[in-house]
């Protein structure tokens, strides 16, 4: 009987939903371009249109934080229970928080050079945190570019998300701790076809980063079946030699 | 007739192993003196580096000033955090404390309280310097003791989230960087706190109860969070 194969675009699911799911994920990212270009008001804003990024930009914010906690969550559980596939699926939500951090710090950015003239500011406690936040991310996946593949570097990194983890709500409240604020709190709450665009936004990010994620799981599958059938090759071979 | 076993005293064995683990530790410190004289050294380094970066006029302003004296402190602490678990001798302790019926819980304490010793002494004699070298003038009694008991309750949050962190590092090729890597970002809060909480007191001002609770909120959640997962970075120690 032969052994199904691993599949690179498949995650969990086969290649036909892998598909579906990709072509939703289009389509939404589409959808919210379409949105974007026609249906936004130009007028309500001070900025111009430089505001307009704030639907790619809002997503990507909201999503890392929601990536970085589902991190924690797996790495408590791997801590528990010390399954690998724990620490396999808090890997892969760090790194596309990691992905979703930058692009909200990259465009977070865009914005703020046409806004407040400046690339970057230090005064505004809200992007300080979040890019320390996104350093912190960094250190994890560094953390695992140190160490050999195992079950101490699965245990060291699920460590490390849970102290890592503790900042993360910071982000939320870092304003009403430091003050200061140029941050935009409520961008669209006047207007209910602004807030529908902007979760809309979410929604197709997400539908995106879970693409991602799902390639990245399937990837790893795919590797460590390969490591496991190397290793017993090499097992194979020794016990010949020997 | 059979002689009946001593029942295990777990809170005596506790503080037995603790206070033998910060004995040793203090006293190995006190022979070499190598941890506290290295961390001073570079400390005094870091100062006088700082002080030329910058305009000598900025160096009045107490933002500035607070700035300097925590990069200094921050950056010194992990020298002494990082050789909390690394060398020879610290290696055979601990892999002869962990054969040991000794709980991992009363060693992370030990190593936070030996390592807090060490820090916490380097923390004094720099600001002493800092105060000398940079004309910090006009101090009284209690506005000193609040500045000392500022800079205490911050490096006793870098030691706590340090001690774990070097524990995960002692044997990892090229962990001294690792470990700076890792720790640097996640002591964003208090290292905010603590340079606010010191610009108030440069200033004479009341300090911000903000900061205070950033820097004790930080001090807690580490301290038990470093307590709960000290067991699983220990788990599998190799020396």
């Amino acid at each position: 009987m032969q052994a199904s194969k691993p599949s690179v675009a498949a995650g969990g699911g086969g290649r036909a939903t892998f598909a579906l799911h990709a072509v939703a994920a289009l389509a939404c990212l589409c959808a919210l371009n379409w949105l974007v270009a026609t249906k936004v008001p130009l007028h309500i804003q001070m900025l111009e249109t430089s505001y307009l990024i704030f639907f790619y930009h809002f997503p990507s914010a909201i999503l890392c934080t929601v990536f970085f906690t589902i991190n924690a969550v797996f790495s408590v559980f791997y801590l528990a229970t010390q399954k690998p596939s724990y620490d396999l699926h808090a890997r892969v939500f760090a790194e596309i928080g990691l992905v979703a951090c930058c692009i909200a710090l990259a465009t977070g950015s865009v914005w703020a050079r046409m806004a407040w003239g400046e690339w970057w500011s230090f005064g505004d406690p809200r992007l300080l945190w979040v890019a320390i936040m996104c350093l912190s991310y960094a250190a994890y996946v560094v953390l695992q570019q140190f160490m050999e593949p195992g079950e101490r570097r699965m245990r060291y990194a699920a460590v490390f998300a849970v102290a890592a983890a503790i900042n993360v709500p910071l982000v939320k409240y870092a304003i009403q701790f430091f003050g200061e604020n140029q941050h935009p709190m409520e961008m669209t709450s006047s207007d209910s076809s602004l807030k529908g665009t902007q979760w809309f936004g979410a929604f197709a990010f997400l539908l995106f980063y879970l693409l991602v994620y799902r390639w990245r799981i399937a990837k790893e599958k795919v590797r460590a079946s390969i490591e496991s059938s190397l290793s017993a090759a090499r097992r194979i071979e020794e016990g010949r030699l020997a | 007739m059979t002689v009946p076993l001593p029942s295990p005293q777990p809170q005596r064995s506790f503080w037995n192993a603790y206070r033998a683990l910060v004995r040793w530790d203090w006293v190995r410190e006190m022979k070499r003196k190598d941890t506290v004289v290295s961390m001073v050294l570079f400390s005094l380094v870091t100062l006088m580096i700082l002080a030329f970066a910058v305009d000598p006029r900025s160096l009045l302003s107490e933002e500035v000033r607070s700035g300097i004296l925590w990069v200094t402190l921050l950056l010194a602490s992990t020298i002494g955090i990082d050789r909390a678990f690394r060398g020879d001798d610290q290696a055979a302790v601990l892999e002869g404390v962990l054969l040991a019926p000794v709980g991992r819980v009363s060693f992370y304490y030990a190593k936070v309280t030996a390592t807090y010793l060490y820090v916490g002494i380097m923390a004094l004699i720099v600001l002493l310097v800092f105060c000398w070298l940079y004309n910090v003038s006009g101090l009284d009694a209690s506005q000193f003791a609040k500045l000392v008991g500022v800079i205490l309750s911050t490096v006793f949050g870098v030691v706590v989230l340090g001690v774990p962190l070097s524990a995960m590092t002692r044997s990892i090729h090229g962990g001294e960087v690792l470990l700076r890597i890792l720790m640097l970002p996640l002591l964003f809060p208090l290292f905010r706190g603590a340079v606010l909480a010191t610009e108030q007191v440069f200033r004479h001002e009341p300090i911000d109860s903000q900061a205070l609770f950033m820097i004790a909120a930080f001090d807690v959640i580490y301290l038990f969070a470093g307590q709960l997962l000290i067991e699983h970075v220990l788990a599998d120690f190799e020396g």
